[in-house]
């Protein structure tokens, strides 16, 4: 492997790195624009130009390899003068409307003119005007703040595999500019604003909305479909204001689709459940935890005392995470001695949709069928067990926002004895329910998804829900502790531990050990 | 009057048709190449000739042709850099059109020398003439067998294309021909890879200038030695045509040996100046650096015109005279690279239109003192860092107008207006070609 100096730093690195790459990784910074690791190399911003001891010239260190023995260095005057000259390049025309910019607080123009610039310009001119463009979709062109760095024409070209942008006209007058008739429509637009590395593409979903720096981010996973991407939830005042792609090599790449990045307005929409319900004839009746949790366990003992467990059915939620299903199953299987145990999924939606870099859309719009199925095993089909009679009480978790019941089947629910349903939002198992737990969305809980591929991946809670709704697991570690003398879990770390030792496939996980990537199933 | 090879034929209408070129020797190069010498002894002879590229950077030809790989199962590309745009340049125009065949011969050695068996000639879209006189040439070449399948039966094949091109000076860069050749935008490309080993579709890949290759058959004609006699020394050789523009008696072209003298040139063979007195000489293209009138007794040849700060480059020689305003001169080509500035590099994108508003206000007479070391700085931040030579072809003759003419540009900042009483009703009355 090549090594060499690196500002009188001796770095190795595997052939074939670049120079900037190799800086990067060893911690060094060399600003960049037109370079994205992700992306074709281009070399055109000028910005990360770097001295090297066997050119003349200064050299673009995104566009020269590695070489055994070369000599580079990235803070001799030289570069530092190149860099400062190339951010006034950068500025003369740029609006210096930062105050009202969204990407402010996160533009590198910002930082490296900050870093690395002079602090006054030395352009008296008049500047370039451009008015802003709608390129379609959620995207906003603005202008006048763009480096042409063309990374957002080279996503489409080099990850999605279809172009959508492209440069137009030439020399002082390049414009980034759509094809015609074709606006940004492709599910994969919103990353062209996160890859944008100053505030050219704006996304009006965020236009205006907040400072960057006001909002916190959390880790979490998207619960859009089996793809589990990694994402950060940037919230403030228990809202959520944007979803933003995280990095994971091993899931999403560093993408994310417009599916899962405007999701978390869908869960804004819905109707809460508000308090636990309890059954009042025709009527449902707002209760309070203790009671509905006693009504529950209350019923669940009588079929145990008169061995009736037979009768019971659990079905388990592919929108649920792994810690639900497993204390569902923990409380009915161990305590109860049931083993009717469904997976609830809803059909799949169309085909996966894989673009140019492999990162793919799915079809199976669950964020963890496969966790679930690890848990409760792999029946799903409840509704002809109820229509065959051979249940009476059934407890059903859910989590599906989207789920759709139809006449004939709230028929079958109505046969039941007693209907126990934990749900996220009103819907009409809740309607026919005998009691109904009001639960938390992924953005509200803590847990885990196993994607499509297998992968286990952990997120955090971000938003609190509402008052007298809880985080799925905490709903059942409390009726756990019904049936086990008052012992429960008392974080959802603690649930993980007891499914390792519990549940095969889980063995050797802990909620620690899926660190901010997750693990894959053995 | 010296021995000339490519004027000689210049008042004669059937110059650039195959019979006249057949009769008075052409295609016997050819011939003698596919049949006694093999591809490696062609670039020696070459190699050994010190012909160098005409063009403008003066990279020596047959070296150049020495980097094709030679074990590479990639097909090989020829291509012919007829995309003339340079400001006072006009001799590939001059080959195009009137010796056609010179430069389909010259392209025909070439690629047998590298192993080519498609050669593009990338013409500038404006030469519509010359367009169609290369496109007649090389159909006349294929009826008599000196293209196509199986040359002379030498077993070499070779199909020449005419591509034209859509208008865009940096589409004379290389490898932003290479791009315009295979479709794209023409964005000069990032090196290395050289265009040698990743060229055009990615395959090896040589780009010369029309008047590099039109050489060529002479060489092989009358010897490396014989073209190595001529001109000041055995890096500068050959014949060399010179385009002479401006403020002179007659302007036109002109052929001489190699490192004719500069002001033999303009007072002898161009009649001298047309009425005012001399004050600067671009020797090269608009993209060299500006000579003053006491910089020019000197031989234009390559390492003459380096050794005085400023290049050959293209042997455009752009005469100024007094009445000659030096901001609006430079003012003028800072235009035309900002025009044609294809946008892909910062510096040059932006620092060549922030160049152009600098002279446009210093013009006006609103300059201030500070703009001509802002000016000299630009043009320092622009030169040597873009990907292709057209930063530094904005950036050097601001640099050495700004340097050389310094007075001039301060004085238009002290009146607060343009001191030079201006003249621009110059008529090309004895255009020499």
């Amino acid at each position: 492997m090549p090594t060499f100096k690196l500002d009188g730093k001796e770095i190795t690195a595997e052939p074939g790195t670049s120079i900037l790459q190799a800086a990067l990784d060893s911690g060094i910074e060399i600003p960049h624009y037109c370079y994205h690791e992700a992306l074709t190399v281009v070399g055109s911003c000028r910005l990360c130009l770097v001295e090297l001891n066997n050119s003349p010239k200064l050299v673009p260190s995104c566009a020269q390899n590695v070489q055994d023995g070369i000599e580079v260095r990235t803070h001799s005057d030289t570069v530092k003068q190149a860099r400062e000259s190339m951010l006034e390049f950068f500025l003369i025309n740029h609006p210096l409307d930062c105050p009202i910019c969204d990407k402010a607080g996160e533009c590198e123009l910002q930082d490296y003119t900050f870093k690395y610039g002079s602090s006054h310009s030395r352009m008296v001119e008049e500047k370039r005007v451009r008015p802003t463009k709608d390129l379609g979709g959620n995207i906003l062109l603005y202008r006048n703040r763009c480096v042409m760095c063309t990374r957002c024409v080279r996503f489409y070209e080099d990850i999605v595999g279809e172009s959508y942008l492209t440069v137009e006209d030439r020399g002082y007058r390049s414009d980034i500019s759509i094809f015609p008739g074709k606006g940004l429509t492709h599910k994969m637009t919103g990353n062209i604003v996160e890859i944008c590395p100053v505030g050219c593409l704006i996304d009006k979903d965020f236009l205006f909305n907040a400072r960057v720096w006001n909002l916190e981010t959390t880790k979490s996973v998207c619960p859009g479909c089996s793809a589990g991407c990694s994402i950060n939830l940037q919230h403030k005042d228990n809202k959520i204001y944007r979803i933003r792609s995280r990095q994971n090599t091993q899931v999403n790449q560093q993408w994310i689709c417009d599916d899962g990045r405007y999701l978390y307005h869908r869960y804004e929409k819905l109707e809460r459940i508000g308090f636990p319900k309890k059954r009042g004839g025709e009527k449902l009746n707002n209760t309070s935890w203790a009671e509905a949790l006693s009504i529950i366990s209350d019923r669940l003992a009588l079929v145990k005392r008169s061995r009736e467990s037979e009768k019971v059915a659990v079905v388990g939620s592919a929108f649920a995470t792994n810690e639900e299903n497993y204390l569902l199953y923990k409380i009915f299987h161990d305590e109860i001695g049931c083993d009717k145990f469904f997976v609830y999924n809803r059909e799949a939606e169309g085909e996966d949709e894989v673009i140019k870099s492999g990162f793919t859309v799915y079809s199976d719009k669950s964020p963890n069928y496969y966790g679930a199925k690890l848990i409760l095993g792999e029946r799903t089909d409840f509704w002809s067990e109820i229509k065959n009679g051979n249940i009476e009480v059934l407890y059903f978790l859910n989590g599906d926002i989207d789920i759709k019941v139809t006449d004939q089947q709230k028929e079958l629910l109505k046969k039941l004895d007693f209907l126990f349903v934990q749900c996220v939002a009103m819907n009409d198992l809740v309607r026919l329910a005998n009691v109904a737990l009001p639960t938390a969305y992924f953005a509200e809980q803590s847990g885990s998804y196993v994607n499509a591929k297998g992968h286990v991946q952990k997120f955090q809670s971000a938003l609190k829900p509402p008052s007298e709704t809880k985080e799925g697991w905490q709903i059942l570690a409390d009726l756990y502790k019904t049936f086990n003398g008052g012992v429960s879990f008392v974080s959802v770390g603690d649930v993980v531990n007891d499914m390792a030792q519990n549940v095969s496939a889980f063995k050797d996980i802990s909620f620690f050990k899926l660190g901010d990537e997750g693990l894959r199933i053995r | 009057m010296a021995q000339q090879y490519f004027l000689h034929n210049r008042d004669n209408p059937d110059s650039n048709k195959i019979d006249f070129y057949l009769q008075n020797g052409g295609y016997k190069a050819l011939e003698t190449v596919v049949k006694e010498y093999s591809p490696g002894e062609v670039i020696e002879i070459v190699k050994k000739s010190g012909l160098r590229g005409r063009g403008g950077a003066g990279f020596p030809a047959g070296v150049k042709w020495g980097f094709v790989p030679k074990y590479s199962d990639k097909p090989k590309y020829l291509v012919s850099n007829a995309d003339e745009s340079e400001p006072g340049t006009f001799k590939d125009r001059y080959i195009l059109e009137k010796e056609p065949h010179m430069l389909l011969e010259g392209i025909a050695i070439a690629s047998y020398a590298i192993q080519a068996n498609i050669a593009y000639n990338y013409i500038r879209g404006e030469f519509v003439y010359g367009a169609r006189v290369f496109e007649r040439a090389v159909q006349e070449a294929e009826e008599k067998g000196y293209l196509g399948q199986n040359i002379l039966g030498s077993g070499f094949n070779l199909k020449v294309v005419n591509h034209r091109g859509a208008g865009a000076y940096i589409c004379g860069e290389e490898t932003g021909l290479l791009e315009s050749l295979e479709g794209k935008r023409g964005w000069p490309r990032l090196k290395p890879p050289f265009p040698a080993v990743e060229g055009a579709f990615k395959c090896p890949t040589i780009v010369n200038n029309v008047e590099t290759l039109a050489n060529v058959p002479l060489i092989i004609n009358n010897g490396p030695d014989w073209f190595s006699s001529i001109g000041p020394d055995e890096k500068n050789t050959g014949p060399k045509l010179y385009c002479v523009s401006g403020h002179v008696k007659k302007p036109g072209l002109y052929e001489f040996p190699m490192g004719k003298n500069l002001k033999e040139l303009i007072y002898e063979d161009c009649g001298g100046m047309l009425n005012g007195s001399l004050k600067a000489v671009i020797p090269g293209g608009s993209s060299v650096p500006v000579l003053t009138a006491d910089e020019i007794d000197v031989s234009m040849d390559f390492d003459s015109l380096a050794a005085i700060g400023s290049m050959l480059g293209s042997a455009g020689i752009i005469v100024l005279d007094e009445s000659t305003c030096m901001v609006d001169a430079l003012l003028n080509l800072e235009r035309f690279y900002a025009h044609e500035s294809c946008g892909q590099c910062t510096p040059c994108r932006e620092g060549t239109t922030w160049m152009v508003k600098i002279l446009q206000r210093i013009e006006r007479g609103e300059g201030r003192v500070e703009d001509m070391d802002l000016l000299d700085d630009i043009a320092e931040k622009i030169n040597f860092r873009t990907i292709c030579p057209l930063g530094d072809a904005a950036a050097m003759p601001a640099a050495s107008f700004v340097k050389k003419f310094r007075k001039e540009f301060e004085a238009h900042v002290k009146k607060g207006k343009c001191p030079v009483k201006k003249d621009k009703s110059i008529k090309a009355t004895h255009a020499h070609v």
